[in-house]
């Protein structure tokens, strides 16, 4: 992928979207081979080094995995607080983020206050807000209805033209037709097709 | 991050940690105080039993007995030898009169008999006390061997039996105590590790997040291991407390007035500094545990 894409990787069940996406954000390692994102090989790449990776990309899934016991904007605002922001850069990066994807009214509520929808769009403000070069997401609108699909890759578009690599996930072949955007086709562990 | 900020996001996450699951927290905080509450009951018997060894140390003594006629100089040449002799922890000279009148006060009975008996039958003696390192029954016979050969010693005696059963009684207390000290800590290593680990247990989806946004491992580990050394600090004082009051019960229960065991083994309460060591390892021990949990659990660096 080149910086500045975005790219749909598709495939059955099984076909090994999550494992590829795993290795992208090395939560996983290759049995062999590299792994390269911004120039770096993952396969190699010491332990201690990790975070600091996953600071440079951010990582949206099917189940949101938020923190239930937080609100909205604390959700957000603890990546920042991970990466070591001083307290009043990590609220305004925040706020900024969540008015961005339209949570503005949301900031108090707990995960299980608000809609599906509006869970992924807190998991996305989540891996946004540090700013990524890359954006990874598995299965983004698994859990969508059709509309809120549409919305969710359309806040995609909108991130990739702000210059953010986007990689999303999915096999949901309507989505993928109306994007019109580049398409990696994953079948058992192998590309084949989109990889030119 | 400022180490301010730093400590503060360890204390607010740790304190969230620990109300968030208010059962756990008070179960693992239990657990830790059972274990050192056990492990406390061992230390008070054995502080006991060691304060008993001590006081029966101080009653073995050596009897250096003067003959009839032994001069001013050579009571005073012994007492010299004595005082600056290293094994001796404490010499004391008992004239003849004095040890007379110690018969008629212990066996009021029988004050009759040193005049039917006739003679001279109490010596002029030294009673002589060893330092700890010297009181077993070989080196005891050693400084008698010695202090037989001086002028105007009579007699040199000493109870060999005596210091050979006080010896077995402390090498038992030591070998004893040590084992079952050993076994009892890690026990209470084992318990605090487990509770700790389900703590962390439940917290794992949370740990996979924190490791999802880059956070290093020292900021996952830190407020588990704050919250774990409070969980150990509370079952230490838990423990402490509960051993205090169960003591004072003891001491004040009728079979501990009427059994001198009882008194032996429990006569006086853990000294402040092992009371304090005590809840310093309830603190210790359930932060130690915790680390070792958090690398089992899966808190280890991110991408392990």
């Amino acid at each position: 992928m080149e910086r500045g894409e975005f790219v749909f990787l598709t495939g059955s069940s099984g076909a090994g979207k999550t494992t590829l996406l795993r290795l992208l954000f090395r939560d996983d390692v290759p049995t062999s081979g590299q792994v390269l994102v911004n120039n770096e090989n993952l396969a190699s790449m010491q332990l201690s080094r990790v975070p600091y990776l996953r600071r440079q990309i951010g990582v949206v899934f099917q189940d949101f995995k938020l923190l239930r016991r937080k609100t909205v904007f604390e959700n957000v605002a603890y990546a920042t607080q991970v990466i070591g922001l001083p307290p009043k850069e990590q609220r305004r990066r925040t706020y900024h983020v969540l008015e961005m994807l339209a949570l503005n009214h949301r900031l108090r509520h707990y995960p299980e206050q608000i809609s599906g929808g509006e869970q992924q769009r807190v998991a996305i403000a989540r891996a946004l807000v540090n700013r990524p070069l890359l954006l990874l997401a598995d299965e983004p609108t698994g859990n969508l209805d059709p509309d809120l699909s549409l919305q969710i890759v359309e806040l995609f578009k909108e991130i990739n033209a702000q210059g953010t690599t986007v990689l999303v996930a999915t096999h949901d072949r309507d989505l993928i037709k109306r994007m019109a955007r580049r398409v990696l086709t994953l079948s058992h562990g192998r590309l084949l097709t989109g990889g030119e | 991050m400022a180490p301010v900020q730093a400590l503060r996001h360890c204390l607010v996450e740790a304190k969230d940690g620990l109300v968030r699951h208010p059962a756990l927290t008070v179960l693992a905080a239990l657990a830790i105080a059972v274990s050192l509450y056990v492990f406390g009951g061992f230390l008070l018997v054995a502080f006991n039993l060691g304060v008993l060894s001590t006081q029966l140390a101080g009653e073995m003594e050596v009897q250096i007995y003067m003959k009839a006629g032994a001069s001013e100089q050579e009571i005073a040449a012994l007492r010299g030898s004595l005082i600056g002799d290293e094994a001796v922890a404490h010499a004391r000279f008992v004239t003849a009169e004095e040890s007379r009148r110690r018969f008629e006060t212990r066996f009021p009975g029988l004050k009759d008999l040193p005049g039917e008996v006739g003679g001279e039958i109490f010596p002029p003696a030294f009673e002589v006390v060893l330092r700890p390192s010297y009181q077993d029954a070989d080196a005891a016979e050693r400084l008698a061997r010695v202090w037989r050969r001086a002028a105007g010693v009579e007699e040199v005696r000493f109870d060999r039996a005596w210091f050979e059963r006080l010896a077995a009684l402390l090498s038992l207390l030591r070998s004893g105590g040590y084992g079952v000290g050993a076994l009892l800590l890690a026990a209470v290593m084992v318990t605090t590790g487990a509770v700790v680990r389900l703590t962390v247990l439940a917290r794992r989806e949370e740990i996979d997040i924190m490791k999802l946004v880059g956070a290093t491992a020292a900021f996952i580990r830190a407020p588990f291991l704050f919250g774990a050394a409070a969980q150990g600090l509370a079952g230490g004082l838990v423990a402490l407390a509960g051993l205090r009051l169960t003591w004072r019960l003891v001491i004040r229960s009728t079979p501990f007035h009427d059994n001198p065991i009882m008194s032996m083994v429990a006569g006086r309460f853990l000294p402040p500094a092992t009371s304090t060591a005590l809840v310093a390892a309830g603190l210790v021990l359930a932060t130690a545990a915790a680390a070792l949990s958090l690398r089992r659990a899966g808190a280890a660096p991110p991408g392990s």
